[in-house]
């Protein structure tokens, strides 16, 4: 069968594709027109995906590192190391020394083995992937929280929707399926807000849009939800408490300190009030940064505001940037959680657990991936970039150089496979089966099309050898053995196989549309001061504010963009500048005389770096954007820092000066 | 058998024919994929065929020139040599039930693929294959063929052309090559009755009749892109929209624009070429990094005046859109060939 269905393995949106086959090689893609998501359309990674399975620089054999370089090696003694360097390190330090990461990319069935494999041949919840990261863990994955990134709306409600509000998302680079709805509706005379630091392409369709000041976001919503109140009186017991809660934030205040003028925040609020079937649109921008659990919940009070309705509707369509991302997160790739969000403190859980695999659960919630690689020994590595993703790539780095022993199982090779002992070559989407979960949580299949290149193999055969070897035999026969396991512990997952996903295209998870009443207990005096105090600073010296941009050139330091050979070459992978390029106004360039393209002195209070500027008109004065991609090279001025609750590591926006070198 | 212009072949007798056909070619045929997805693709049996289909998800030219086609392999010789090894594609195919507007984009192909430089991979092909169009009685959403001149019945180029009617098809002969089809499955045949030929043309006429009326003919239109009197605001607005994804290059059944690279193994390798897109902001990067179609509004501009203007209409005896409507579908921002033609037609913004 020439035309092999799949599922795309770049973003969340979960386009449905072909695959061609010619004499057992892929050799194209052509986007399916009857899929819900696609409907005939793919993006630039999509029409390009197939490359994967072609491109020379595939892992085709195991590696070893010998002599401080990688060299071929059977299966049989790259297994045996990666299985006995592991078991020594258990065995001398205890299973707390030994950590595992997943895949966002990886599919539900090898990322549930891996997970299986770090509890039950090695004892440890420390188990975790670096991408967990964009949902701010510890405190969305708390079931009182979990509606704030649980999304119960589709990519299909948006054209359903009566105003679309993108919240620090531009689609156009992360989520192109969604961008081409969101462009369809602006056109049909949808409403379109864009709340963001930098105007993204969409932004020409927009009604309003809304730049806050960088770590204001909070204060804009609040000062939205009082206008809203304004126009469209709370009618019900919750709405008033919200109302209460947010009585004294005036346009005025708020355009005080977010900087967004009180007449757009009327105009916005009133256009928001209008509407009964709202949508925002939030991704890792939104997410990625020091305040986002208030900025949710705030957001998520919108859900409350329709008038009349007792039952509030889900209004936050959460995109994760990662085919599976939703899916490993559900797969209990997380070092507190099995599947579907089951914790591992209970000891119900555990029970039964214990029970269907035949081992005892360790009851201790592990380490997550940034803490991990400093503290363990040694570690395995599916699918994952911890230095390519986490947000201190120089950290990340450093903490692998110095494990004891570090395997990596992947396809293309990537910061992290640098730093590797071992290197297993897997399989990319193309060669293997198995499903994946899209941001929206439809669960689809992907299916072999070829084999994987050379020696490689899939991920699922791949950790079933390496548990049999840790002591703990797994034999499948299949990856839809596997799923069938997961559906049968997992109650999110419940009926689900490759039987059922064989027809149509895919499943919805149903989960909880329960929304719980928001809680802005952020908004009091002391919470307030907290928050003003994280506020970046400018003064005379550093009179501008730097921030981090999630979407802008979003794909440019993909391993899997980079080892292909048109994505590397549109999208940039293979023209990484010598500088880091920042973005500002021509207003700011104007005041410091400098030009499009010139090179700069970026200076903050915690150093400086050379760059080059680029004048954008989407940058509101006042303001400086540097894509994600390129926070190393500024790390000296905009370092990480860990989030004050969670510990995470994010990237504050702080106070800069530009100036001519 | 009676040499005559047009045949009659019965329902009964067509399962018949594809079984014949079968036998000494590869037949290309819509096939259904999943839901209502149908593309040109081989089939084993005369069952995949899907006769009542209404257009294929990826054009025709993907089976004469590929997404990722080989062309040469090299491989290493014990001592300095190096041996080269052409890729050529001599599978005969017979190409059945194609629709007049994929036709059109090959007689198209054919004339970019022989001048200049005879592309000896893509005419390889070609010469190893036979075009049976099945008319079009029925126009889909996006569809514009009448006003490329590209359908919904062709004229002629075909190597037979098939017409659904109530008791089969009519089998209109266009070349030797056809005539050799019909001749080689004769006892399935009869010489078309004069009024089998006489439905056939009504069915033309309603066919013509059944496009909207806003389907924009592009007589005006290309003058006005020839001779650069559309308004720069019309490009862009469709560059705000565009996402540079390709699409529109790639199911585009008369785009042929490709890059080449190598992928080796040690010691041998294989050239091949892959195609590509003008909308893509690398498309016309230079290595001294200058790049003349920084802007999507210009690499749009570009991609339209390629499609409409006299230019190339002059070079290649037609302009370059069938009006299949598929840039259309595929467009992630909507930016729509049939809207633009016409509000450049009708002097608009």
């Amino acid at each position: 069968m020439p035309y092999v269905t799949t599922t795309c393995p770049f973003c969340g949106c979960g386009c449905g594709l072909y695959l061609e086959v010619q004499g057992q090689r892929v050799v194209g893609a052509v986007p399916s027109l009857d899929h819900p998501v696609s409907q005939g359309r793919l993006c630039v990674k999509g029409w390009h995906a197939h490359e994967l399975s072609a491109t020379p620089q595939r892992f085709r054999t195991p590696l070893v590192r010998r002599n401080g370089e990688l060299r071929d090696a059977s299966w049989e003694e790259a297994l045996d190391l990666v299985a006995s360097r592991l078991g020594e390190i258990r065995a001398a330090r205890g299973p707390g020394a030994v950590g595992v990461l997943g895949s966002a990319r990886g599919t539900n069935e090898e990322n549930y083995l891996l997970a299986k494999l770090a509890r039950c041949c090695l004892g440890t919840n420390n188990i975790d992937f670096a991408d967990r990261l964009e949902a701010l863990p510890g405190l969305f994955d708390l079931p009182q929280h979990r509606h704030l990134t649980t999304p119960s709306l589709t990519v299909a409600d948006l054209e359903g929707a009566d105003l679309i509000l993108l919240w620090q998302s531009d689609p156009s680079h992360e989520h192109p399926a969604v961008a081409a709805r969101v462009m369809r509706a602006a056109e049909e005379g949808v409403t379109l807000l864009e709340v963001s630091t930098r105007r993204g392409q969409l932004g020409s369709l927009a009604q309003c849009h809304l730049s806050p000041r960088p770590g204001t976001d909070v204060y804009l919503v609040y000062g939205l939800l009082r206008c809203v109140f304004a126009h469209r009186p709370p009618s019900t017991p919750v709405t008033e408490a919200l109302a209460e809660d947010v009585s004294d934030r005036s346009a005025e205040r708020t355009e005080a300190v977010t900087g967004v003028s009180a007449e757009l925040v009327d105009k916005a609020a009133e256009l928001i009030s209008r509407a009964q079937r709202p949508v925002i649109v939030c991704t890792r921008g939104v997410t990625s940064w020091q305040y986002s659990t208030e900025l949710l919940n705030a957001l998520s009070a919108l859900s409350w505001v329709n008038d009349g309705a007792l039952q509030p509707r889900p209004v936050i369509l959460w995109l994760s940037r990662y085919c599976n991302l939703q899916g490993a997160r559900d797969m209990g790739v997380v070092p507190y959680f099995v599947t579907g969000y089951q914790p591992v403190a209970d000891e119900g859980t555990r029970a039964r657990f214990s029970r269907a695999w035949g081992r005892e659960l360790p009851a201790e919630a592990g380490l997550a991936a940034w803490d991990m690689l400093e503290q363990v020994r040694g570690m395995l590595v599916m699918g994952d970039d911890p230095v390519g993703r986490l947000p201190d790539p120089g950290r990340a780095r450093r903490a692998l150089r110095k494990l004891d022993f570090l395997a990596v199982i992947d396809i293309l090779p990537t910061a992290t496979t640098e730093a590797a002992h071992v290197v297993l070559p897997g399989a990319s989407f193309a060669e293997k089966d198995g499903t994946f979960t899209s941001a929206d949580r439809i669960v689809q299949q992907v299916r072999q099309a070829a084999s994987p290149p050379g020696a490689a193999r899939a991920e699922w055969k791949i950790v079933c050898e390496l548990s049999s070897r840790l002591g703990y035999p797994m034999s499948y026969h299949s990856p839809g053995m596997v799923l069938d396991e997961i559906a049968a512990l997992t109650p999110i997952y419940k009926g689900l196989s490759f039987a059922a996903l064989e027809a149509g295209w895919g499943s919805h998870l149903s989960l909880t549309t329960e929304i719980a009443p928001p809680d802005l207990n952020g908004v009091d005096e002391e919470t307030e001061s907290v928050l003003h105090r994280a506020l970046p600073a400018p003064d005379a010296e550093f009179p501008l504010v730097m921030t981090v941009d999630y979407s802008l050139q979003a794909w440019v330091d993909d391993p899997m963009v980079e080892g292909t050979v048109t994505l590397r070459r549109e999208l940039g992978a293979d023209r990484v500048p010598a500088w880091p390029v920042i973005q500002i106004s021509a207003a700011d360039a104007a005041d410091s005389q400098l030009s499009d393209g010139q090179r700069v002195r970026l200076r903050s209070r915690t150093g400086e770096v050379q760059a080059v500027a680029r004048l954008s008109g989407g940058v509101s004065p006042g303001i400086v954007v540097v894509p994600f991609a390129m926070r190393e090279m500024v790390a000296q001025v905009m370092p990480s820092a860990p989030h004050p609750e969670s510990g995470v590591p994010i990237l504050p926006p702080c106070a800069v000066s530009v100036r001519k070198v | 058998m009676e040499e005559a212009g047009a045949y009659m072949i019965g329902e009964k007798q067509v399962f018949a024919w594809v079984a014949a056909l079968l036998q000494h070619a590869q037949v290309i045929a819509p096939r259904r994929l999943r839901g209502s997805d149908v593309a040109y693709d081989a089939v084993e049996s005369p069952d995949q065929v899907a006769w009542d289909y209404r257009t294929s998800v990826s054009p025709l030219k993907r089976r004469l020139f590929p997404q990722i086609e080989p062309m040469f392999s090299w491989h290493r010789q014990a001592g300095d040599g190096i041996e080269l090894r052409p890729v050529y594609d001599e599978t005969e195919r017979v190409f059945l039930a194609i629709r007049p507007c994929d036709l059109s984009a090959v007689f198209l192909l054919d004339r970019v693929f022989s001048r200049d430089h005879p592309d000896t991979y893509y005419l390889t092909r070609r010469q190893h294959s036979s075009l049976v169009a099945l008319a079009c009685t029925q126009p889909d959403e996006h569809c514009f063929c009448i006003c490329a001149h590209a359908g919904p019945f062709l004229a002629g180029g075909y190597d037979l052309q098939l017409t659904p009617l109530p008791t089969g098809y009519l089998v209109e002969v266009g070349t030797d090559k056809g005539w050799e089809l019909v001749r080689q499955a004769e006892e399935l045949f009869s010489v078309a009755p004069a009024s089998a030929v006489q439905a056939r043309r009504e069915l033309a006429q309603q066919a013509e009749q059944r496009f909207a009326d806003d389907r924009a003919y592009f007589a005006a239109a290309l003058r006005k892109v020839t001779f650069d009197r559309v308004p720069e605001e019309l490009w862009d607005q469709m560059g705000e929209r565009c996402l540079s994804c390709g699409a529109c290059a790639f199911v585009c059944p008369t785009c042929t624009c490709f890059t080449t690279a190598d992928f080796n193994g040690t010691g041998d390798g294989v050239r091949c070429r892959l195609w590509d897109s003008c909308l893509y902001e690398s498309h016309a990067l230079e290595a001294s990094g200058h790049n003349p179609r920084a802007e999507r509004r210009h690499r749009l501009k570009a991609r339209f005046f390629h499609k409409l203007s006299y230019q190339f209409a002059q070079k290649l005896g037609s302009h370059g859109c069938v009006g299949c409507g598929r840039c259309i579908t595929a467009c992630l921002g909507r930016n729509d060939m049939t809207k633009v033609t016409a509000r450049i037609r009708r002097g608009e913004l």
